[in-house]
């Protein structure tokens, strides 16, 4: 346990930033008191989101069909999965052939396979992104925070110099585009900087972002900020500066410095693992940051999203030579997925870590968005019979039925939820859950309310739409 | 409760109409006190209906009428309260009516209604004045008495126990006052000849002076505009063209000072350069109705313009104010060019919109005309001569960036009461009669003595919420682009990009430079015979210099060579041009047939381009020439036999083989060939800038809404950016690097002059022994960058105080 001073330390910091947010700003949020908002005891204290981007297939993933082998002229209407069906943990449910390390930790998790988006028209990868990760379909008429952001705004900080919302892999800078378009919703959104990812590019480069930049020794940088506090204590005008403003400033310093300096920043430096272990996580920038992510699940991180980082065109993006790509991403996240559930498992921590695998919706060879979308054919392999490799693959985006697993966190263990058609379309045709409702879930197994609402320009703006998600309570253990 | 006192007032009153069969105060009050006020008194008004006054009863919910006055029986209120359909009863939680309570309501119906004239249920709520009002300045005279600002102010303070805080010295003003108004640190020269200034009027003189600097104007508040007008230079919108930015307007009407009132009207009744901001974004594939352009356009124009909320509106009557769902929506009408659908949450209501202005006093739109039509009558009433919100709504805004917080405040709630409303009025009326110059009323605002005052000490930010007392200037963080610009400016560092510019190059004209801009793609060797490899080759192309031509003075060329190390013009080797400069070619040059001759050595892959350009003026022209027939011919020695090429280039011109694009050629060239026109390219503001990884970092927003108001604090994120962010400490490293060559060598001179540039006064004994101890006894690049660090970083920096 923290000493008395500590908690008594940290509640005042944590009040005081709560006060000064709510302020200045003008889009300054506060919490809405209502009485219906009760928080629901949390089965979960952190929240790992493996993020899919691109558009996962779930028939060719986690929701295996009807399988038929390459073969030139075959009819791609009778295609449904280009992988064989795989035994997993659990009798009653089979994966796809790649994913033998996650069918073999099935017994510990729960799969989706009902889950829906919205139709947006154009499919845009940005938008049903942006829906996923906000909850609301953009555009927004304000700054909609990110999941994690709602984590760090109403849960806050896990650990004290371990920020709370952390984003792995998904790079900064480059890319034109929609890469740039991403940016809108990995921020805090309204809630403002201070609920925004702390971003790691690069989980081989993690150590760096909690390091002195390049060529500061640990001394010059621990006296640099030494100098720095007794420049602060020397200033004439110290007295006169608005002290809220100043304190912000060096409160944020000072929690700066600590993280740069503490101990617990070593939870960034996967090269700390023993190699049979990193071996274990693969070679993958997505299995580093699912070792990454352990890391820093351990040390008390609340939100980490790792993602494969949307790549248009690229990944799970499959427009043309979906086999053969969806194949490769399979050697990518098999190994690391397995092993984070494992591994979180033999600490003990799996139990209260939400493990939610997902992605911004699933692919289907035939149909462009769903049944009656006006969403515009986006394949670059159009044909009716198959050709060449390169026609063999979903390459059109599906939302109207794709799977989501979890793992942990007060799921169940080895259980099965909603199913989607045997047969063409390949709609959710049991229980589907909507991004609104998956999110209540998530949101519920961290103890949020799915109605909490803050005031933001005098409306009042919920952690799912209009407070309208309901829990999937199937799902509790 | 707030509305205890008044109850009892009403009481006392309540005699007059005791002859009424129900006794409103004692029967109908308690019931809709107990029963209603949840959602229908107060702030609140659920389903769009308010039951405050009898008036707002009698007006009925956003789905029509609840009461119909002498049919209680008949009216939605009762069918409400009576219901056992669950969805229709109310009050929908909590216990229901009592059959008794439900019959006195309903008789209460029956008799119309009654009520006692001037009760309200909730508070009275603040209806900002529409016109401009005439305000009496108060005759107050004395040392703290600069202008008529100073006597509100006074005025103000007397009623609320206050007076001016002390003056400002001469160094936290010049400082304070540049930043507000340019953006930047005040050098130390201008800081000294201030200092030593003795004049009583310097500060007003380097007011003016301030303003008169276009340039450095335009570029700061550019970051205000952009962030209002949410213009954006890349982002959401730009990838398929359903979003166009409107620099090429903004900058020069920045720089010539473009009355507020015209820029309105060119904003909403736009050219081709200024159309973005009405046109909003459009997004590819379905969106919300309430996020079509043309909802959008009444949101961006109430917010922008006006300081309201359509936000709310746009989706339901707004629970929180006045406006309506209609009223949003006619708004939207004006621009639309197709009829619109009124969608209530999301929803078709089978109700068309007609294009109407929010505030009929003062003229309407003519719903039957058309857009250009509409948009222009809509321009003209947003800045009518009586319309007083614009004008407060601007005033305002300017308010809050030179003193810190809003005489109404969030700046775009001017649905709610200021703190002062003379002052408000006053300022909105100067503005005004100034002819909207927003120049004007910024020197007005900063020459009061209250501007020059010393920055408030406050303990807690929800002082300046709740119940705000106005004391005094408030101090503010440096924006994001402020900051940046500062430490450049302490660095004496160039950060190049193609946006850079101070003098803002109009897009038109990028592109046309960009266009013809060649490329000729070669021969590629990995693919070649042997023999070529091994030999290397020579390129030749041939072009016309017209004898007019060669009477400029000047001809320009440029050439990007890739691996090449020769070029020749008429047989002349001409060493400057593969370094990829533009330089003078005119001597080498003859009229007639010219050739240029590119030697390549065996080498695997090379590229180049090539132009000319003819000095016209002070303009630069494509040579027509620039593009000739090229040969080319292996080997590079001896004599070569010239040959066609093979395959044409993406240009479609000849080319020995096509390769791919190299990059990044153009841009580099593209700019080399603007800064001859614009010899300042290389002096880089911030704001004009792409926003790139610092200045996200550091709160400058992406613009896909309007930001009126950023961030006031260093979040802990931002602070681990400042240190030990990759581009932070680049940036730190190459100021120091700088000035380590261009300062002295004594850390004595150095810590002064950065103490100088950077706070605007001299550094105190203590602070210069710290200094000291920093750089240490040999200054190096290091310790001179970790000196800049904990200047940059002291709170007293980062605030404009």
């Amino acid at each position: 346990m923290d000493n008395q001073n500590d908690l008594s330390r940290r509640d005042y910091l944590k009040k005081l930033s709560a006060t000064s947010l709510a302020a200045l700003s003008g889009s300054a949020p506060s919490l809405l008191a209502s009485d219906d908002v009760s928080h629901p005891a949390p089965t979960a204290d952190c929240c790992i989101l493996l993020w899919m981007a691109g558009g996962m297939a779930a028939t060719e993933t986690l929701d295996p069909k009807r399988y038929e082998p390459f073969e030139v002229g075959l009819d791609v209407e009778k295609i449904l999965s280009t992988f064989p069906a795989i035994d997993t943990a659990v009798d009653h449910i089979k994966l796809t052939k790649g994913l033998e390390k996650v069918a073999a930790v099935m017994d510990r998790g729960t799969l989706i396979r009902s889950h829906t988006q919205a139709d947006l028209g154009h499919i845009l990868h940005s938008r049903h992104q942006y829906h996923w990760h906000t909850g609301y379909v953009p555009p927004q008429t304000v700054a909609a925070p990110h999941i994690g952001a709602w984590m760090s705004k109403v849960l806050g900080p896990r650990h004290e110099v371990i920020p709370p919302f952390i984003s792995i892999n998904q790079p900064l800078d480059g890319g034109g585009g929609e890469t740039q378009e991403l940016k809108a919703f990995l921020t805090g959104g309204f809630f403002g900087a201070d609920h925004g990812p702390f971003h790691v590019p690069d989980p081989e480069e993690a150590a760096r972002v909690v390091r002195p930049a390049s060529g500061f020794t640990a001394d010059r940088f621990s006296n640099r900020y030494r100098s720095f506090k007794k420049l602060v204590d020397a200033s004439p005008d110290r007295d006169r500066l608005s002290s809220f403003q100043h304190d912000s400033i060096l409160k944020s310093m000072d929690n700066a410095y600590r993280l740069l300096n503490s101990p617990e920043r070593s939870a960034f430096e996967i090269e700390k693992e023993p190699q049979e272990v990193r071996n274990a996580y693969g070679d993958s920038k997505f299995g580093k940051g699912c070792l990454l992510a352990r890391r820093l699940a351990e040390s008390g991180a609340r939100f980490i999203e790792v993602t494969n980082a949307y790549k248009p065109f690229g990944d799970w993006d499959t427009h043309e030579n979906g086999h053969t790509t969806v194949a490769r991403m399979k050697t990518e996240i098999d190994a690391p997925i397995a092993q984070l559930v494992l591994d979180l498992e033999e600490r003990g921590l799996l139990d209260r870590t939400l493990i939610v695998l997902a992605s911004e919706f699933s692919r289907d060879m035939m149909t462009e968005g769903r049944p009656g979308s006006n969403a515009r054919d986006q394949s670059r392999a159009r044909t009716e019979k198959l050709a060449e490799i390169k026609h063999y693959g979903m390459h059109r985006h599906w939302t109207a039925g794709s799977s989501v697993l979890m793992f942990g966190g007060g799921m169940k263990s080895g259980y099965l939820y909603g199913k989607t058609a045997d047969e063409r379309p390949i709609l959710a045709v049991e229980n589907p859950v909507s991004i609104m409702d998956l999110h209540a879930t998530i949101f519920t197994a961290m103890g949020i309310s799915p109605k909490t609402a803050f005031d933001i320009e005098k409306r009042p703006f919920y952690a799912t739409e209009d407070g309208h998600g309901k829990s999937v309570n199937e799902l509790f253990a | 409760m707030s509305q205890f006192p008044k109850v009892i007032l009403f009481l006392v009153f309540s005699t007059q109409w005791l002859a009424a069969e129900v006794d409103f105060a004692h029967q109908i009050v308690p019931v809709l006190k107990e029963k209603c006020a949840k959602c229908h008194m107060e702030d609140n008004k659920k389903g769009g209906f308010s039951m405050n006054t009898r008036a707002a009863i009698l007006e009925g919910s956003e789905n029509g009428r609840v009461v119909t006055p002498g049919d209680g029986a008949g009216s939605y209120l009762y069918e409400a309260v009576t219901t056992d359909d669950p969805d229709l009863l109310m009050p929908p939680k909590g216990e229901r009516l009592t059959a008794a309570e439900a019959e006195l309501l309903k008789q209460w119906i029956d008799e119309k209604l009654p009520w006692q004239a001037g009760f309200t249920f909730g508070e009275e709520s603040y209806e900002p004045p529409l016109k401009h009002r005439p305000v009496d300045i108060p005759k107050i005279e004395g040392p703290e008495i600069y202008n008529d600002i100073d006597r509100l102010v006074a005025d103000y303070f007397k009623s609320h126990q206050n007076e001016f805080p002390p003056l400002v010295s001469d160094e936290v003003f010049i400082r304070r006052v540049y930043l507000d108004l340019i953006g930047l640190l005040p050098d130390t020269e201008k800081l000294e000849s201030f200092l030593a200034d003795n004049s009583p009027d310097k500060r007003a003189r380097l007011i003016e002076s301030l303003l008169a600097d276009g340039v450095n104007y335009t570029a700061h508040w550019l970051t205000f505009w952009n962030d209002l007008l949410r213009n954006a230079y890349r982002g959401t919108g730009f990838i398929d063209g359903g979003r166009k930015p409107i620099t090429d307007w903004l900058i020069p009407t920045l720089k010539e000072n473009i009355p507020y009132d015209d820029m309105v009207r060119q904003l909403v009744s736009p050219t081709t350069d200024s159309e973005g901001f009405i046109n909003g974004i459009k997004w590819r594939g379905d969106v919300n109705a309430s996020q079509t352009r043309e909802v959008q356009f009444s949101q961006n124009i109430g917010q922008a313009f006006l300081g309201i909320n359509m936000k709310c509106a746009s989706c339901h009557d707004s629970f929180v104010d006045r406006w309506k769902l209609d009223e949003a929506y006619n708004l939207a009408a004006i621009i639309a060019t197709e009829p619109i659908e009124i969608h209530r949450c999301d929803k078709a209501t089978g109700k068309f919109a007609t294009a109407a202005w929010i505030f009929p006093e003062l003229g309407n739109i003519d719903a039957g005309a058309d857009k250009k039509v509409r948009l222009q009558q809509l321009s003209e009433l947003l800045v009518h001569p009586d319309n007083g919100r614009t004008t407060r709504t601007m005033a305002n805004r300017i308010w809050h960036r030179l003193l810190g917080r809003g005489i109404v405040h969030p700046v775009d709630a001017m649905d709610t009461e200021p703190w002062s409303e003379p002052l408000l009025d006053h300022l909105a009326n100067y503005f005004k009669e100034q002819g909207y110059d927003l120049k004007a009323l910024m020197a007005y605002i900063a020459n009061s003595r209250i501007y020059q005052s010393r920055s408030m000490v406050i303990e807690d930010e929800s002082f300046l919420n709740d119940g705000y007392t106005f004391a005094g200037p408030v101090a503010r963080r440096m924006a994001a682009e402020q900051y940046v610009d500062a430490i450049e400016q302490i660095g004496g560092v160039i950060t190049g990009s193609s946006r850079a510019v101070p003098v803002h190059i109009p897009r038109a004209e990028i592109k046309s430079v960009e266009s013809k801009i060649r490329w000729l793609e070669l021969f590629d060797l990995k693919k070649a015979t042997p023999a070529d490899k091994k030999a290397g080759y020579r390129i030749r192309a041939q072009f016309d210099v017209s004898p007019k031509d060669l009477t400029e003075p000047q001809i320009f060329a440029q050439v990007n060579t890739g691996l090449s190390d020769q070029v020749k013009i008429n047989g002349k080797p001409v060493s400057d041009l593969k370094t990829g400069k533009i330089i003078d070619i005119k001597t080498y040059l003859k009229p007639g047939q010219n050739d240029l001759e590119i030697l390549f050595p065996a080498k695997s892959r090379a590229y180049y381009i090539w132009n000319a350009f003819v000095k016209s003026g002070d303009d630069f022209l494509l040579h027509s020439g620039a593009i000739g027939h090229w040969e080319w011919a292996r080997g590079v020695g001896g004599e070569p036999e010239w040959k066609k090429p093979r395959f044409l280039n993406s240009s479609g011109h000849p080319a020995a083989r096509q390769i791919s694009r190299i990059n990044p050629g153009p841009a580099k060239i593209r700019d080399e060939i603007l800064r001859k026109k614009y010899p300042n390219l290389h002096i880089a503001r911030a704001s004009l800038r792409d926003n790139d990884l610092l200045q996200r970092a550091l709160g400058r927003p992406n613009r896909e809404q309007i930001v009126s108001m950023r961030e006031n604090r260093l979040t802990m994120l931002q602070a681990m950016d400042l240190s030990n962010g990759e581009s932070f400490s680049k940036l730190l490293n190459r100021s120091a690097e700088n000035l380590i060559n261009t300062l002295s060598k004594h850390p004595d001179e150095v810590i002064t002059s950065v103490y100088e540039k950077s706070l605007s006064r001299a550094p105190s004994d203590l602070e210069r022994e710290i200094s000291r101890d920093i750089i240490g006894q040999k200054m190096s690049r290091e310790s001179l960058q970790d000196f800049l660090w904990n200047i940059v970083m002291l709170p007293e920096f980062q605030i404009v105080q």
